[in-house]
């Protein structure tokens, strides 16, 4: 669990893993440049529970990929899971998927349907994206392994990981390469909890993951060798709403300079 | 208009002009073959029009950033030479009548920087669906903010365009947008619903849709005009972007 300013979120989220119904885990956990209290909500984790390992964490964020990949290069498990740091596991979350896993070893990664949650953690519906039906080819257009994975470590390393050079979508490139050399079976539970709040993700954030998703799905079909008959036809509808600013804590306007990214296109 | 490898309905384009009820006009053309660039049916086109009619002029210009249709925006703004200018895509159609009504209503109202109209939308056979969704929107200089309703057909006085320095070429994309905002905030913008313009959707396209960075451009052209206002430390532009992937095979069948 790579974290970067989830001051509000991050206990939450650990102790969803700490409380699961399989208990004999590892709760691996990163600060990627936290810029608030978060580094210190992980130490006090780290004291409260010997199950959680706190990788030394860095001043300045190193993107979500390079971050991920530091916490499965400490986890120490045969399998691994990932939990962002602003959601939260049902318990029996680990029981189901390591259930399903165990004795089947032609299995790569599984994953669960997911519900949404609100900033106070409330149940707002159950989530859609992760309900459509999963194949190698349909994952080309919808990630819809998104929510909780449990992949098989040796996995992992064998497909090279976390690609930084497509970081804002290096997740949904692991699951394209996972399901090019394994099978990938979706687990019929909704065990995971994934928090819409404001801060979610930024325009930048969201063009930039639009973007290297596209480079993701193009280099899977460079791999599958379609791409001499197929091509990759993305259709964007944005929508734009003006908002009175945000204050954050300090009385400061949140974010007061745009996007350097957007200033570069 | 710009053209280059747009071959295919140039012709009609530019009929649909020189054919306007009103008529004292001048067409400029943008060419922006570069040297060493073979030859373009859509060049031959638009030489033979400049050939037939005084009024047609092919503009060329050659160096870095041309070929991108702000860079040609600009180049075609500093060549014209009448009080009012309006653009039109090299794959679209202007209605009979477009001029006359919108100069029609420039003169009226010396106050007005810009007016605009409604757009039908035709295919590739000039067969009309709808007329397009967001001209319906009511103009407003803050509703512009978040929605670009101004489309086509434009026409601009050009003194106003001069003042607030004409297009921005350092724009690949939004160049269009960040000018009807700045244009909106010098001089009232002026609607006529009637659809005047015929808009070209081509179906299949492999890159339908609007471009990232299209998109990222719009969100910089708005963040631009919400300093300009006034409104940076107390608003905020929140953007959602839905994405719609589909593999499509090399004729635009969906797989």
């Amino acid at each position: 669990m790579p974290f970067r300013d989830r001051e509000r979120y991050l206990r939450a989220a650990a102790e969803s893993v700490l409380a699961q119904t399989m208990g004999d885990l590892e709760l691996v956990m990163f600060d990627d440049g936290s810029r608030d209290a978060s580094a210190e909500i992980a130490r006090e984790l780290a004291a409260e529970d010997d199950r959680v390992v706190l990788v030394e964490g860095v001043r300045e964020s190193v993107g979500f990929a390079r971050a991920e990949q530091r916490c499965h290069d400490a986890a120490r498990a045969a399998y691994v899971g990932c939990v962002d740091s602003d959601d939260v596991l049902e318990p029996t979350a680990l029981e189901l998927s390591l259930g399903r896993m165990e004795p089947d070893p032609l299995l790569a990664m599984v994953y669960t349907d997911h519900h949404e949650i609100d900033e106070r953690g409330r149940r707002i519906g159950p989530g859609k994206r992760s309900r459509r039906a999963y194949s190698p080819e349909a994952l080309l257009v919808d990630f819809m392994t998104f929510a909780f994975r449990l992949v098989r470590a040796d996995v992992v390393r064998a497909v090279g990981g976390f690609d930084a050079s497509v970081n804002f979508a290096a997740d949904y490139d692991l699951c394209l390469k996972v399901s090019e050399v394994g099978v990938i079976e979706r687990i019929d539970a909704d065990l995971y909890g994934y928090r819409m709040h404001e801060a979610t993700t930024s325009a930048s954030q969201r063009l930039r993951q639009i973007h290297d998703s596209r480079i993701a799905v193009e280099r899977a079909m460079a791999r599958r060798e379609m791409t001499e008959r197929f091509a990759l036809s993305l259709a964007l509808k944005p929508s734009f709403e003006l908002r009175g600013r945000e204050v954050a804590r300090g009385g400061e306007p949140l974010r007061l300079e745009p996007d350097a990214w957007l200033r570069g296109l | 208009m710009n053209f280059r490898g747009r071959g295919r309905y140039l012709g009609q384009a530019i009929r649909s002009v020189l054919t306007q009820s009103f008529s004292d006009l001048e067409l400029l053309l943008f060419d922006d073959a570069q040297p060493g660039d073979p030859p373009d049916d859509a060049s031959e086109v638009a030489r033979a029009f400049e050939r037939q009619d005084a009024r047609v002029r092919v503009v060329r210009e050659h160096g870095p950033g041309v070929g991108r249709a702000s860079a040609a925006m600009a180049a075609l703004e500093r060549a014209a030479r009448g009080e009012f200018v309006g653009w039109v895509d090299s794959d679209d159609l202007l209605v009979q009548t477009a001029l006359e009504e919108t100069v029609g209503v420039l003169r009226a109202r010396p106050d007005a920087g810009m007016v605009y109209t409604q757009h039908l939308e035709i295919d590739g056979e000039n067969k009309p669906g709808g007329i397009g969704r967001r001209c319906l929107v009511p103009f407003d200089r803050d509703r512009l903010l978040v929605e670009f309703m101004a489309f086509h057909f434009r026409l601009y006085r050009r003194s106003v365009s001069a003042a607030i320095g004409g297009v921005d070429g350092r724009f690949l994309a939004a160049a269009d947008y960040d000018f009807v905002l700045r244009m909106s905030e010098m001089a009232p913008v002026l609607h006529v619903p009637k659809p005047l313009y015929c808009y070209r959707v081509h179906a299949n396209s492999i890159s339908s849709g609007r471009s990232i960075v299209q998109i990222g451009e719009s969100i910089r052209a708005v963040e631009n005009a919400m300093k300009r206002r006034g409104m940076w430390t107390s608003r905020e532009l929140r953007v959602r972007v839905e994405s719609h992937v589909r593999i499509v095979d090399r004729s635009g069948v969906e797989l």
